[in-house]
């Protein structure tokens, strides 16, 4: 096998990997969330860490890439988008560790939001699946179409803005309130940063960068 | 952009071999544009296209138009002399000529009648200087040539090119005889040079086109497959046989 092609396969399989991790972070902390399992959160604030130590290591074996191999065209761009997609789950990471810090601080998410909640979760979560497979396939046509579903977590948000509006009128705990609209935006901002991911597979397989909105 | 040459439709062979097929390229003066393919892909033989040095092969034979400034230069009116004066070449291994590095340089501009001794020392001193040699070796310019590094040598040859004043610099693979430090000089010496010359380099260094080169043509089994600004050339290449060659997949 191609030196260079070893080298990008050893990447490819560390962001999968990572992505998955990702994933499995997000899938334990919408339990955690309506479930109120200060276990579980625990568990995912811990894999955070490994999701953290999967970024240094692929920007590790990119800049050995660059360094060693000086890739060009298609395997620079490769490197360069790799970067680029570890940084952005590194930071889903982060999303589903807020999810759990505010699970183990204030406890389960009311149940008036608990539906919502599911909801938006899963909807982001198919859409993490949904780009980590055109990763694997290195599928544009996939790529284009997943922020569709960012459109449908933003209007997810929205309407859960509504509902804690409409319970702070109702003179509920205000303060806990605000918290739970910091800890919902998570899922708002990691499908900001899943479209990125479909950003940076386009320009990976293309060439071209292009605005995803 | 000015164009310096406009090619059309040059066919080369040598004998029955056809080496260069339907070449059709722009060059753009002050640029550097780089030739790259793999050996044998015709390169070498269309750099030498442009001051006419296949002439000097009995079996070869060219067809088509190579327009330099809107003149032919395979036009029989046109003064090959004069044509090799205006565009320098400097060759894959330093060649000074046995004399000291003084007379290296003076060779040409005393060959094209300049005798005046004031005139033939700071155009020397000029080229040496251009040439990013001067300070190495202004104390001994009357030491042979033969007596410098092969880095220095291979500046000699380009000061002695650019003594003649010429507004081309063909480069067939300059550096590929050298260490990287001389290696970095010579391209260093290309970034300062393409002010004032335009130049086409051939090279098999990769690195070496991208790092220097404004243009990158791709040639393969006589063709030329891509030509783009290097940037493109390097970033996202169009054709696929292009992309396996830099990618370093070709074959």
């Amino acid at each position: 096998m191609y030196k260079l092609d070893e080298k990008t396969s050893v990447i490819k399989d560390c962001i999968l990997q990572m992505a998955n991790q990702v994933l499995k972070m997000h899938h334990m902390v919408i339990t955690a969330l309506v479930d109120g399992d200060i276990d579980k959160s625990l568990k995912v604030i811990e894999m955070d860490n490994y999701v953290n130590s999967y970024e240094v290591e692929i920007n590790e074996l990119s800049i050995e890439t660059l360094a060693l191999l000086q890739p060009v065209a298609k395997d620079l761009r490769f490197i360069i988008a790799s970067i680029k997609i570890a940084s952005e789950l590194e930071r889903i990471g982060d999303y589903a560790k807020n999810l759990a810090t505010y699970v183990i601080k204030n406890g389960k998410i009311d149940d008036n939001l608990k539906e919502l909640s599911i909801e938006v979760g899963n909807t982001f979560i198919n859409m993490l699946e949904h780009s980590i497979e055109a990763y694997d396939k290195n599928d544009t046509k996939m790529a284009m179409i997943i922020p569709e579903e960012d459109e449908k977590i933003n209007e997810l948000f929205k309407i859960m803005l509504n509902v804690i509006s409409e319970e702070m009128i109702n003179n509920k705990n205000i303060v806990i309130n605000v918290y739970t609209v910091a800890a919902l935006r998570n899922f708002e901002r990691a499908g900001d940063h899943t479209k990125n991911i479909c950003e940076h597979i386009i320009y990976q397989i293309k060439g071209h960068h292009v605005e995803l909105n | 952009m000015n164009k310096l040459f406009s090619v059309s439709d040059v066919n080369l062979s040598y004998g029955d071999k056809h080496v260069l097929k339907d070449i059709n390229i722009d060059l753009y003066k002050n640029k550097v544009t780089a030739f790259i393919g793999p050996s044998g892909c015709g390169k070498s033989t269309f750099l030498r296209c442009f001051n006419r040095m296949n002439d000097l092969i009995d079996s070869c034979k060219i067809d088509g138009t190579i327009l330099m400034e809107n003149k032919d230069i395979y036009n029989k009116k046109y003064d090959v002399v004069d044509l090799r004066t205006n565009v320098g070449m400097v060759f894959q291994k330093p060649n000074p000529f046995m004399m000291s590095i003084y007379e290296n340089v003076a060779y040409g501009l005393k060959c094209s009648g300049i005798k005046d001794k004031k005139v033939l020392k700071q155009r020397v001193i000029n080229a040496l200087k251009q040439a990013a040699l001067y300070d190495e070796v202004s104390t001994r310019l009357n030491d042979s040539a033969l007596s410098l590094s092969g880095g220095q040598q291979q500046r000699l040859c380009i000061a002695r090119a650019i003594a003649m004043k010429p507004e081309v610099i063909l480069m067939d693979e300059p550096t590929s005889a050298l260490d990287p430090i001389a290696t970095a000089k010579i391209e260093e010496l290309i970034e300062e040079l393409k002010k004032d010359f335009t130049i086409i380099i051939v090279t098999h260094s990769m690195h070496q086109a991208s790092r220097i080169s404004d243009y990158t043509a791709f040639f393969l089994n006589g063709e030329i497959v891509e030509y783009d600004i290097t940037k493109n050339i390097f970033q996202n290449p169009k054709d696929i046989r292009c992309e396996n060659y830099i990618t370093g997949r070709f074959g």
